[in-house]
């Protein structure tokens, strides 16, 4: 019996220190960037511009990069997931559809350096040589290949909800006259509403998570964006680029309002999703 | 057959996103496929060294793709030997002790670690470091083992649900034979539930391999580096294939560094995909056979 | 039989994968009248009655053949032929199934929903054609208070009615039911019967029913089918 009391705890103390990183991670981020939240500067850094030379670390360009990059990836991505899924769920016979949806699971495995690199040396040439303006390295690229890169959760999700609408109601519509479409329309997309926008939601926080494809294809100005061919930095990609400074700067403190940013809205869209899934009503 | 308006609409918006996608995931692949297969040679994987003195580090490695391969698995190796006892330990907890608003609460703290991102966990890996660093004598800087770390807690809370969830979708009379049988809770788990659960485990910590395989953002911050050759121990810096990629496609000198960018890419892509078709195989041969004793 | 024939099967062969669910059927549905297709269960009854509005195309691996003759306006037409508009041939042939299945609306949206389909929208002709659907269908005066309720707050039977009102509101000329009764208790199933008993007028009814005594109730013609077959020719 004692070994069986003991193994219980065992697994308890595990989950608790799995679920204790958590914690730990915004701990530390808030204690080491505590003297940023003395005397108002944490206003400061969040609304000022970046200019080093000027002793001024104000990450608001970043904010507005990340939400630049991240809004237009999920522009492109969203009408293309929607397609796709539609496509899965009605439009396409039963072996397209599950290839199609193979696929898809298959491109959620496909590394971000890869699309990076892709993008770097195939789309960076491309949208320079279309728009003849700037280096290619712009928000523009960044969103559409973070696009690429986002779909295919937004479909896995978009299509397992428009799976759970119940039978009944398809059927109901079909020998109603209803055709595919209208079944999509009228019945499988408001019946599947919540699946939806949880995998948009999740979608933007992958999207915002992302440091990769930002890095490599925005081109890394900290300034605000003035248009989709300008080059941004987004607030991961400047995590990324000043970590190499003093550990003690203020410049280097200003890394730890980013993560606890990053942290918070990633925590956000997570508690969107836990309460959408919470709020679905039994099974018919 | 004459189609209403709206269906022909239908049709081709989900016919054109659906191919538009799948062809740029083709060019994607196409594109590295061409550019990258040229440069395939031994040379491409140990440099100027002769590949036996490397294989049996006789010489250092320099130039080639094996410290980045190497660096890998290492990494790869020691993050999962890290995340895979705690994950499922934790995810045994979660399926079959945990009840109530304990279990919910911390499902909800591996719900937010999972979405938390990885640049984040590079911070704090980073930031732990210099911590140690400062607090123990100067010894910890940025290493393998710092970066491993990161990428265990990383891939932890999808371990801890993969677990969870193969473990809950077991079928009630597996779960009731053993205890009929008087085997107590941790024997039935032990010699019942887990082995039955396997497969889905299994698969789960497949996939978590190739996120540490794949992931460049925590390693970034935590230890690896662009030229260091073999790793020497826990506490060196060390090279990895994804970082590598991402160095020489912003600092390549010269088009044959270049081109072992694009042989290194597609190397972790197929490396990648090879996972993905395992962790699928797994899961459909656990589906055929979950029919079968229906 | 006097009456004028308003579906005829000819030949009606259905497989299901490896399985033959329909072999050889051949049988004539007279108009303005109750036909009952009875039988052992599994034996093909609800396919047959999802060959007549081609419901059973959605099911995987099913291949039909023969012909199924309709007469819409004095013309005879072969629902089967290749080229037949699914969604025109199920506006004119309505369906009522087993369980009720409203949709996750409002009693006015179900009623309303073959309306939306077709894209009628003036609001006035609507609420009109709703009221006297749900008139036809015995239920108006149950809900005329609530029509804006989500219709699954209603009682199976209400919930049944509302199916029938649903179907009946483009005015079909056929109506087939799936065992429309077998859900619900005697006194719900009892308004069921009397509302078939009135739709007879304007309706040609087909149902499946596995209660001999409700077939005796209501039915002008049976057609009884087993292992696939029709076993003998119905007569009126």
């Amino acid at each position: 019996m004692d070994g069986e009391r003991l193994a219980q705890k065992a697994f308890l103390l595990a989950a608790v220190l799995s679920a204790s990183v958590t914690v730990l991670l915004l701990a530390f981020m808030v204690i080491l960037g505590l003297p940023l939240f003395q005397g108002g500067l944490v206003f400061r850094i969040l609304t000022a511009p970046w200019l080093p030379g000027r002793q001024l670390f104000g990450i608001w360009p970043m904010i507005v990069g990340t939400l630049a990059i991240a809004a237009l990836a999920l522009a492109v991505a969203f009408p293309l997931s929607l397609g796709v899924s539609s496509l899965i769920a009605v439009v396409a016979p039963g072996r397209i559809a599950r290839l199609v949806k193979s696929a898809v699971a298959f491109m959620t495995g496909i590394p971000t350096v890869v699309y990076g690199f892709v993008g770097v040396f195939l789309l960076v040439p491309l949208v320079r040589e279309t728009f003849a303006r700037g280096s290619g390295l712009c928000v523009l690229t960044a969103g559409l290949v973070l696009g690429i890169l986002v779909a295919p959760t937004m479909i896995l999700f978009f299509s397992d909800a428009l799976a759970r609408v119940p039978r009944s109601d398809r059927i109901a519509a079909e020998a109603l006259g209803a055709t595919p479409a209208q079944v999509l329309i009228y019945v499988l997309i408001p019946g599947a509403w919540r699946g939806i926008v949880t995998g948009l939601v999740l979608a933007a926080g992958r999207a915002v998570g992302d440091t990769l494809l930002a890095l490599m294809l925005a081109g890394n100005a900290a300034q605000v964006p003035g248009g989709v061919l300008d080059s941004a930095r987004t607030l991961t990609a400047h995590i990324a680029l000043v970590i190499a400074s003093d550990f003690d700067s203020l410049e280097f403190k200003t890394l730890f309002a980013c993560g606890i940013l990053l942290y918070a809205f990633t925590a956000a869209a997570t508690l969107a999703v836990r309460r959408l899934a919470g709020k679905e009503g039994p099974a018919r | 057959m004459k189609q209403p308006p709206l269906d022909a609409v239908v049709r081709l918006a989900s016919w054109g996103s659906t191919l538009l996608l799948l062809s740029l995931v083709a060019t994607v692949i196409g594109f590295l496929a061409f550019k990258g297969a040229g440069s395939f040679s031994l040379e491409l994987v140990f440099g100027d060294t002769p590949p036996l003195e490397a294989l049996l580090l006789r010489r250092p490695v320099f130039g080639g793709l094996l410290p980045a391969i190497v660096g890998t698995v290492s990494l790869v190796v020691l993050a999962i030997s890290l995340a895979v006892p705690l994950g499922l330990a934790a995810g045994i907890y979660m399926a079959e002790y945990g009840r109530g608003r304990i279990q919910q609460a911390l499902g909800l703290f591996f719900d937010i670690l999972a979405g938390v991102p990885s640049i984040v966990v590079g911070l704090f890996g980073f930031s732990v470091a210099v911590f140690l660093h400062r607090h123990f004598g100067g010894r910890i800087y940025p290493c393998l083992l710092i970066s491993a770390l990161s990428l265990a807690f990383l891939v932890l809370p999808y371990l801890i649900r993969t677990t969870q969830n193969a473990l809950e979708a077991l079928p009630e009379a597996v779960r009731l034979t053993a205890p009929a049988l008087g085997a107590t809770r941790l024997q039935n788990i032990r010699f019942v539930l887990l082995p039955r659960a396997l497969p889905g485990i299994l698969s789960g910590v497949i996939l978590a391999i190739g996120r540490c395989a794949e992931d460049t953002a925590v390693i970034m911050l935590t230890g690896v580096v662009a030229s260091a050759g073999l790793p020497r121990s826990l506490f060196s810096a060390y090279e990895a294939l994804p970082f590598y990629i991402y160095y020489i496609s912003s600092q390549y000198r010269d088009p044959a560094e270049l081109a072992t960018g694009y042989a290194a890419a597609l190397i972790l892509l197929a490396i990648c995909a090879m996972l993905f078709a395992a962790a699928a195989l797994i899961r459909q041969r656990l589906g055929a056979r979950s029919h079968q004793r229906l | 039989m006097d009456r004028a024939a308003k579906i005829r099967i000819e030949h009606l062969f259905f497989h299901y994968g490896r399985r033959q669910v329909l072999d050889d059927v051949c049988a004539e549905i007279p108009s303005n009248a109750i036909t009952a297709i009875v039988g052992p269960s599994g034996q093909g009854k609800s396919t047959l009655l999802t060959c007549l509005n081609r419901l059973c195309d959605a099911v995987a691996d099913a291949r039909v053949s023969g012909r199924i003759l309709m007469r819409f306006e004095d013309r005879w037409q072969d629902i089967l032929a290749p080229g037949v508009p699914l969604h025109w041939l199920r506006r004119q042939v309505g369906m009522v199934f087993q369980a009720p299945n409203p949709l996750p609306m409002s009693i006015f949206k179900n009623v309303a929903f073959a309306l939306k389909l077709t894209g009628q929208h003036r609001r006035p002709d609507v609420n009109d054609r709703v009221t006297r659907a749900l008139e036809r269908a015995f239920l108006w005066n149950e809900v005329r208070d609530r029509l804006h309720h989500d219709a699954r707050t209603l009682s199976g039977g209400q919930q049944q009615r509302l199916c029938i009102a649903r179907a009946l509101i483009l005015e079909p000329e056929i109506l087939l039911l799936d065992e429309p009764t077998s859900s619900l208790d005697s006194q719900a199933s009892e308004v069921i019967e009397s509302l078939l008993l009135a739709l007879r007028e304007r309706c040609t009814l087909v149902m499946v029913s596995h209660y001999q005594d409700q077939v005796r109730r209501v039915a002008d013609c049976v057609l009884p089918l087993s292992s696939g077959k029709i076993q003998l020719l119905a007569t009126g």
